[in-house]
C-alpha cells in the first residue's frame, strides 16, 4: 500500500521528502483502515438487515461502536502528535549553515531567480533598474552586486547542501512549488517568505505555481535543476563570466 | 390555541429574531473591526491625520461628544418608548425623537467625512483612512437603519402592549449602536 | 397559494436552486471540455459565447477562468446551500415541528427575493465587459482586485446573499424556538430540525465575516483603497497607483472564517436528511439521538475555529499552524461520531432499498471518502504535497457532490409525496441512482491520483505544460465523458419529476414515517395541519412498532 502510494508521488529528492511522504502514507493507511473496516461493517449491515419476508426484527446495537469511535480518535491523535507535528517542527527550524541562498521574485507569469554569485551576498535591488533583461532590478553600483546574476525561469541549486530561498512577489499571490523537494509555499506580495530544502539527488524538474495568479497561471512554470556541487560551482562561474563588466 | 398563547409565541419569536439579528450585526462589525486591528497591528506606522495637527482645525473631542450624545439620546427615548415595561398612551412621539437623533448622527458622520475628503483625506489616501471611513460608515449606516426602524414603530397602528415590546427591541438595537460607536471611537481615536 | 406561505417559499427556493444547479453543471461541462481536449475547438461555442470568449470554438483562458470561478460560486452559494438550508428548511421545518407557518413569513419571502436577485446579478455578470468574476470562488486579492468588473458584481452578490441567508436563518431559528407544537420539547425534535438549526446559526454568525471582507474588497476595487494591497505592487513592472500598506492575508482570514463553516453548512443539512431517510426506510430509531445532537452542535461550533487550515502554506508560524492542525483533527471527532451513529442506526433494522434509501445510504461512504481524504490535507507535512492539487478537488467534491447532492436527491425522493401527494417512479429512480453513483465516482476518483502525482488545480490546459502531469492527461477525457453521462442520468430524474408530479402513484405517507410532517395531509393545505398536533413522544417510533 505504502509502496503503491509512493509510486504515484513525484520522486522524493530532498532530505525531508521521505519523512513528509511517511506522514502522507500514515494518513492514508489510517484513512484506508478506518474506511475499509467501516465499509465492511456497512455492507454487512446492509446484507444482514435487508428487508425480507419474515425477517425477525433485530435488537439495536450495543456500545461497541463507541469503542470504534474511540479507536479512530486515538489513531488521529497518534497521527498528529506522533507523525505530522514532529515532521513539521523539524522543518520549522532554520537550515543548518552554511546554506546556498537564492532569491526568487515571482510575477505574472514567471519565476525570476536572483543568484548572489560566488560572494554569497545579494546586491541591492531597485525598481528603477528593472528591464527586460533584468526583471529583478539589480543595482550594479552596489559592490555586492558585481557578481550577482539573474535568470528568468531557471532555478539551479547544488546537491547535498541546504538551499535557502527568499521569496517575494511583485504583483499577486503565487504558489512556489518544487514537487520533488516536497516544497510548497504561498508567495504573498508584501510578506517576507523563506523556505529551504536540501536536495539529495541531482536531476532536472519543474518549478510550479500552485496559486491561481491570473490568466497565464497554467503556464507559470520554470526549470528546476539540482547539480552536483562541482557542476553548480561551474554553473555559477560560467554565469558570472557572462556578466558585462560594471560601467 | 388561545389568543394569548398566540401573542406569547409571537413575542417570543420576535425577541429571538432580534437577538439573532443583533448577533449577526456583532459578527459583521466585529469582522470589520478585527480587520482594522489586524491591519493596524501589522503595519509599522499608523498615521491618522489628526495626530499630525489636524485636530486643531477640527474640534474632535466636541464632535465625538456630540455624536455619542445623539446615540445616547436615542437609547433613552427608545427606553421611554418601551414604557420601561408599563405601556403608556401617546408613545409615538418618543419614536420620532429616536428617528431625529439617528438622522442627526448620520448627518454629522456625512458632514465629517465630507470635510475630511475636502482636505484631500479620502479613503484611498492611506489604509488608516480607509479603516476610518469603513468603520464610521458602517456605524452610520447601522444607525440610520435604527432610525428607519423607529419610523416604522411610530407609524404602525398596534395596541400599546405590542408597541411597548417593539420599543424594547428598538432599545436593544440602539444600545448595541452605542456600544459599537464607543468601540469605534476607542479604536480609531483613543488607542 | 399564498406568497408568504412557507411551502410556497420553500418550493420557490427549491426550484430556483435547482435551476442554478443546472447552470453550475453546464459551466462545468464547458470547462471539462477544455480539460479533456485542451485547445480543441468546441462545436458551436463561438456562436453561443461570442468571438471574445471562444474564437474559432476554442475556449480562451479569459473565459475558462470565469467558468471555473462561477462554477464554484454558483454551486456553493446559489445551488446547494440555498436548496439544503432555505429550501428544505423553509418547507419542512414548520411541518416537522407541527407549526402552521413561519415566525416571520414576510422576512422569509424577502430573503428569497434577495437571494434570487443576487443570483441573477452574479450569473448576468457574464455579460459585463471582461465577463464574470475570474479569480476563483475564493477571490484572493490582489488578483481579485485587479480583475475585471465582474468581480464587483460577485462581491455585491455575495453581500446580498449574506443578507438573504441572515434573514432566512433568523426566521428558521425563531420558528423552531417559538412555534413548536405543544409537547414538542427540544429533545423530541427530529434530527433534521437540529441540523437545520445548527446550520442556520452557522450562516448567521459566519456569513457576516465574508460580508465584511466583501465591503473591504469593494472599497479596494471601487474607492481605490489598499486594505488588501501591500506597498510596492507592480503589474507587468508598472507600479500600481495606490497607497499600499494593506495585507492580502486579511482577506483569506475573513474569507475562510466564513468559508470553512460554509463547508459544514453544506454538510450538516445532508446529515439531517440522511437521518430522516435512514430511520424511516430501515424502521429503526436513531442510534444515540442525544449523542448525535451534541455531536452536530459541537461540529457546528468547532467549525468556526479551524479556518486557517486552508492557509497552512501562507508562511504562518508554527504555533499558529499547530493550533489549527489540532483544531482540525478535533473537528473530525464529531464527524466520525455522526457517521458511526448513522450506520449503527441500521443495525437490527429492516432495510428497504427504495431510491431515497439508496441515495441516503450512498451518502455515507461518499461522505466517508471525502472525510478520510481530509486527514492528509489537514496535516501540514502532507498538505505540502497535496495543497492546491487535484487531491483537494477530489476531497471536497466527494463531500459535496456525491455527498451532499446524494442526500439532496434522497430528500427529493423521500419528501416528494409530501409536497405533491404522489410518489416518484421507483424504477426510473433506481436507474437515476445507479447511473449517478457510477459516473460521480468515475469523475472524482481519478482526482485523488492526479493530486498525488502533483497536478495543480486551476490549470487551463489540465497540466499540459507540466512534465509531471503527462501520465494523467489522458484520464481527463473519460472524466469528461462521465460528466456528460451524469448529465444524461439527470434527464431521467427530470423526466421522473415532471411525469410523477402529474401522474405518479398517489400516496399520502408511503414510507409510514412517524415524524410530524407526515401527520399533515399530502400536499399540506394552507395552515398545514387539519387538527393542530399535540406531541407525546420522540420523533421516531419505529422500534416501538416491533414490540
Amino acid at each position: 500500500m505504502i509502496g503503491w502510494l509512493q509510486s504515484w508521488l513525484p520522486a522524493p529528492a530532498s532530505a525531508h521528502a521521505a519523512e513528509f511522504d511517511r506522514v502522507l502514507a500514515a494518513a492514508h493507511v489510517e484513512g484506508l483502515v478506518v474506511f475499509a473496516s467501516w465499509l465492511a461493517v456497512f455492507v454487512l449491515i446492509l446484507v444482514r438487515f435487508r428487508a425480507r419476508r419474515g425477517a425477525a426484527p433485530g435488537t439495536p446495537a450495543g456500545a461497541w461502536p463507541l469503542v470504534a469511535i474511540a479507536a479512530v480518535v486515538a489513531g488521529d491523535v497518534w497521527l498528529l502528535a506522533g507523525s505530522a507535528l514532529p515532521a513539521w517542527y523539524r522543518r520549522a527550524t532554520p537550515p543548518p549553515a552554511p546554506a546556498n541562498e537564492v532569491r526568487v521574485v515571482a510575477e505574472q507569469f514567471a519565476w525570476n531567480v536572483h543568484y548572489p554569485g560566488p560572494d554569497g551576498v545579494f546586491g541591492r535591488t531597485n525598481r528603477a533598474f528593472v528591464g527586460a533583461a533584468d526583471p529583478v532590478g539589480i543595482d550594479r553600483r552596489d559592490p555586492a552586486a558585481h557578481d550577482d546574476f539573474v535568470l528568468i525561469g531557471v532555478l539551479v541549486v547544488p546537491e547535498g547542501r541546504p538551499t535557502l530561498v527568499h521569496l517575494s512577489s511583485k504583483d499577486v499571490i503565487h504558489g512556489f512549488t518544487l514537487a520533488t523537494m516536497r516544497v510548497k509555499v504561498d508567495v504573498t506580495p508584501g510578506l517576507p517568505i523563506t523556505t529551504w530544502f536540501t536536495p539529495v539527488t541531482t536531476g532536472t524538474w519543474e518549478v510550479g505555481c500552485s496559486q491561481l495568479c491570473g490568466l497565464g497561471h497554467y503556464r507559470m512554470r520554470a526549470l528546476f535543476e539540482v547539480r552536483s556541487a562541482d557542476a553548480f560551482r561551474a554553473f555559477v562561474a560560467d554565469e558570472v563570466a557572462r556578466l558585462e563588466p560594471a560601467p | 390555541m388561545s389568543a394569548i398563547a398566540v401573542a406569547d409565541r409571537r413575542a417570543q419569536a420576535a425577541s429571538t429574531g432580534m437577538w439573532l439579528f443583533l448577533a449577526s450585526i456583532v459578527m459583521f462589525y466585529g469582522s470589520l473591526f478585527s480587520g482594522f486591528v489586524l491591519l493596524r497591528a501589522g503595519s509599522e506606522t499608523w498615521e491618522m491625520p489628526w495626530k499630525t495637527g489636524l485636530s486643531a482645525e477640527w474640534p474632535m473631542a466636541v464632535d465625538h461628544w456630540f455624536r455619542t450624545m445623539w446615540i445616547g439620546f436615542a437609547v433613552m427615548q427608545s427606553r421611554r418608548l418601551s414604557g420601561a415595561g408599563v405601556p403608556v398612551a401617546g408613545l409615538p412621539r418618543y419614536s420620532w425623537l429616536v428617528v431625529l437623533a439617528g438622522v442627526f448622527f448620520f448627518a454629522r458622520c456625512v458632514y465629517v467625512a465630507g470635510w475630511l475628503a475636502a482636505q484631500g483625506l479620502v479613503p484611498s489616501a492611506s489604509v488608516p483612512l480607509a479603516c476610518w471611513y469603513v468603520l464610521n460608515g458602517a456605524v452610520a449606516v447601522l444607525v440610520l437603519g435604527g432610525s428607519i426602524a423607529a419610523v416604522w414603530v411610530a407609524l404602525e397602528r398596534v395596541p400599546p402592549t405590542q408597541r411597548a415590546r417593539r420599543g424594547a427591541m428598538l432599545q436593544r438595537y440602539w444600545m448595541l449602536m452605542l456600544a459599537l460607536w464607543l468601540i469605534t471611537v476607542t479604536g480609531l481615536y483613543l488607542v | 397559494m399564498r406568497l408568504s406561505d412557507h411551502k410556497t417559499i420553500g418550493l420557490a427556493y427549491g426550484v430556483t436552486a435547482a435551476g442554478f444547479l443546472v447552470v453550475g453543471f453546464l459551466l462545468m461541462l464547458l470547462f471539462r471540455w477544455q480539460l479533456a481536449w485542451p485547445g480543441q475547438p468546441m462545436p458551436i461555442a463561438t456562436a453561443i459565447f461570442g468571438e471574445t470568449n471562444a474564437p474559432g470554438g476554442i475556449l480562451l483562458p479569459e473565459f475558462y477562468y470565469q467558468l471555473v470561478a462561477m462554477h464554484g460560486t454558483v454551486m456553493i452559494f446559489l445551488a446547494v446551500v440555498p436548496f439544503a438550508t432555505a429550501g428544505l428548511g423553509t418547507y419542512l421545518v414548520p411541518l416537522q415541528i407541527g407549526a402552521s407557518g413561519l415566525a416571520f413569513p414576510r422576512l422569509s419571502l424577502l430573503a428569497f427575493v434577495v437571494y434570487a436577485a443576487a443570483g441573477l446579478l452574479m450569473v448576468a455578470s457574464f455579460a459585463m465587459p471582461g465577463g464574470a468574476a475570474n479569480s476563483g470562488w475564493t477571490s484572493y486579492p490582489p488578483l481579485a482586485i485587479l480583475a475585471s468588473s465582474g468581480q464587483t458584481a460577485w462581491l455585491a452578490g455575495v453581500f446580498l446573499l449574506g443578507v438573504s441567508s441572515m434573514l432566512s436563518a433568523m426566521t428558521l431559528i425563531a420558528t423552531v424556538v417559538a412555534h413548536r407544537a405543544p409537547g414538542l420539547w427540544l429533545r423530541r425534535l427530529p434530527f433534521f430540525v437540529w441540523a437545520q438549526v445548527v446550520t442556520a446559526l452557522l450562516l448567521l454568525l459566519a456569513f457576516p465575516a465574508l460580508q465584511a471582507a466583501a465591503v473591504f474588497q469593494l472599497m479596494d476595487r471601487v474607492a481605490g483603497t489598499s486594505v488588501f494591497l501591500p506597498s510596492g505592487l507592480a503589474v507587468s513592472n508598472v507600479p500600481l497607483t495606490v497607497s499600499g500598506g494593506g495585507n492580502p492575508l486579511l482577506w483569506q482570514h475573513l474569507f475562510w472564517f466564513l468559508a470553512h463553516p460554509e463547508v459544514y453548512v453544506l454538510v450538516l443539512p445532508a446529515m439531517g436528511i440522511v437521518a430522516e431517510v435512514l430511520t424511516a426506510h430501515a424502521r429503526r430509531n436513531l442510534w444515540r439521538y442525544g449523542l448525535m445532537v451534541n455531536a452536530i452542535a459541537a461540529l457546528g461550533g468547532w467549525s468556526m475555529v479551524v479556518w486557517a487550515h486552508h492557509m497552512l502554506l501562507t508562511g504562518m508560524g508554527t504555533t499558529m499552524s499547530t493550533f489549527f492542525q489540532i483544531t482540525t483533527v478535533v473537528v473530525s471527532v464529531p464527524s466520525v461520531i455522526l457517521l458511526t451513529c448513522l450506520v449503527v442506526t441500521l443495525w437490527g433494522g429492516t432495510i428497504r432499498f427504495t431510491t431515497a434509501m439508496c441515495f441516503a445510504l450512498a451518502f455515507l461512504p461518499m461522505f466517508g471518502l471525502g472525510g478520510v481524504t481530509g486527514l492528509p490535507l489537514g496535516l501540514a507535512p502532507s498538505n505540502v504535497i497535496l495543497h492546491d492539487t487535484y487531491y483537494v478537488l477530489g476531497h471536497f467534491h466527494y463531500l459535496v457532490a456525491p455527498g451532499t447532492l446524494f442526500a439532496l436527491f434522497a430528500a427529493v425522493y423521500h419528501w416528494f409525496p409530501k409536497v405533491t401527494g404522489r410518489r416518484l417512479d421507483e424504477r426510473l429512480g433506481l436507474v437515476h441512482f445507479a447511473g449517478s453513483f457510477v459516473t460521480m465516482n468515475a469523475i472524482f476518483l481519478p482526482m485523488f491520483l492526479m493530486g498525488l502525482v502533483g497536478v495543480n488545480r486551476r490549470l487551463y490546459d489540465a497540466g499540459l505544460q507540466y512534465e509531471l502531469a503527462e501520465p494523467t492527461l489522458r484520464w481527463n477525457a473519460s472524466m469528461t465523458w462521465s460528466a456528460v453521462t451524469l448529465g444524461v442520468f439527470q434527464l431521467v430524474f427530470l423526466w421522473n419529476v415532471v411525469r410523477s408530479a402529474r401522474r405518479g402513484e398517489a400516496a399520502d405517507n408511503p414510507w409510514q414515517a412517524t415524524t410530524l410532517e407526515w401527520a399533515a395531509p399530502s400536499p399540506p393545505p394552507p395552515g398545514n395541519f387539519v387538527t393542530p398536533p399535540v406531541v407525546s413522544g420522540g420523533p421516531y417510533r419505529y422500534d416501538e412498532e416491533r414490540a
